[in-house]
């Protein structure tokens, strides 16, 4: 008998119908899979539309879901292709809005106002190269650094070769340097990417 | 420790870190998507058949709208949730006015 994963016995009332076993797994993993929506869309509706979907589809999949697994990998990969399919057929993205007023409210207070202005610079020219980087590598990027899954999770997630994922974040890295010239410190230090 | 222990690779990945941690890691989704989620299901529920379809129609009205700011996210969202569930009460909505 297959040992239960802990979400195994919520997928086993989501079988059932059970709306609140939903509400569960909604609020253990909502967050991240909001968040890595919108790393990968930058658009707030994308997003939730993204979220949304997962769980329609996790209600509608339960009977295929395996129970003696994590959960997160299948909900991950499902949340990407849903972004990827977003971003691909969306030319031109419109950034949000509200970015300016979210990165002011999560801002830290203990930086000089100048420190501060460099510091946000600094971090917006980091999100707008990642949003240069070739799709694939932008998604490789964001669940490495983003949510700080391990190369072999993410491998699992996006179904490749781990050997891939690490060339694509080794590119990513290559890139980013590239983009960020003179913003890191280079007395001295030969940048190696490996 | 301090940025100056660092390698510059080492560097390099605390920044992107930081840059993408600062703008995404304290976002929440707001609660109106759980609120969508439980209509949506109640409705499949009813009307099963139709579940279905969810994925196709909501990235195909999402990719027809134009870009968009937060006014005419809501009017497409309205939009998307008569894309949704084509069951029978909807399509004779749409159809003869029902």
């Amino acid at each position: 008998m297959a040992v239960h994963h802990p979400d195994g016995p919520l997928i086993l009332r989501l079988r059932e119908g059970d709306v609140d076993a939903l509400g569960e797994l909604y609020e253990k993993y909502k967050t991240s899979i909001y968040r890595t929506a919108l790393a990968i869309t930058r658009d707030r509706g994308a997003a939730e539309d993204i979220l949304q979907e997962c769980f329609l589809r996790l209600f509608t999949h339960a009977h295929r879901m395996r129970t003696d697994v994590p959960l997160h990998p299948w909900l991950y990969r499902v949340a990407v292709n849903l972004s990827y399919t977003w971003v691909k057929r969306q030319r031109r993205r419109q950034e949000g809005t509200f970015d300016g007023v979210l990165e002011g409210l999560v801002a830290s207070l203990h930086l000089l106002p100048e420190q501060w202005v460099e510091q946000q610079e600094t971090w917006e020219a980091i999100r707008q190269a990642i949003t240069q980087l070739p799709l694939g590598h932008r998604v490789v990027v964001v669940l490495f650094y983003l949510e700080e899954l391990s190369l072999k999770e993410i491998a699992e997630i996006l179904g490749i070769p781990e050997g891939t994922v690490k060339s694509r974040l080794h590119y990513a890295r290559r890139f980013l340097k590239g983009a960020l010239e003179g913003r890191l410190p280079v007395a001295g230090v030969v940048y190696e990417f490996t | 420790m301090s940025s100056r222990d660092l390698s510059s690779s080492e560097l390099l990945d605390r920044m992107v870190m930081e840059a993408l941690q600062a703008r995404f890691a304290g976002v929440r989704p707001p609660s109106r998507v759980w609120r969508r989620i439980r209509r949506e299901v109640r409705r499949y529920r009813t009307y099963p058949q139709g579940g279905g379809r969810w994925a196709s129609a909501l990235l195909a009205a999402r990719v027809a709208s134009p870009p968009f700011g937060r006014e005419e996210a809501l009017s497409g969202r309205f939009g998307l949730g008569m894309f949704l569930f084509p069951d029978v009460v909807t399509l004779m909505t749409l159809r003869f006015g029902w």
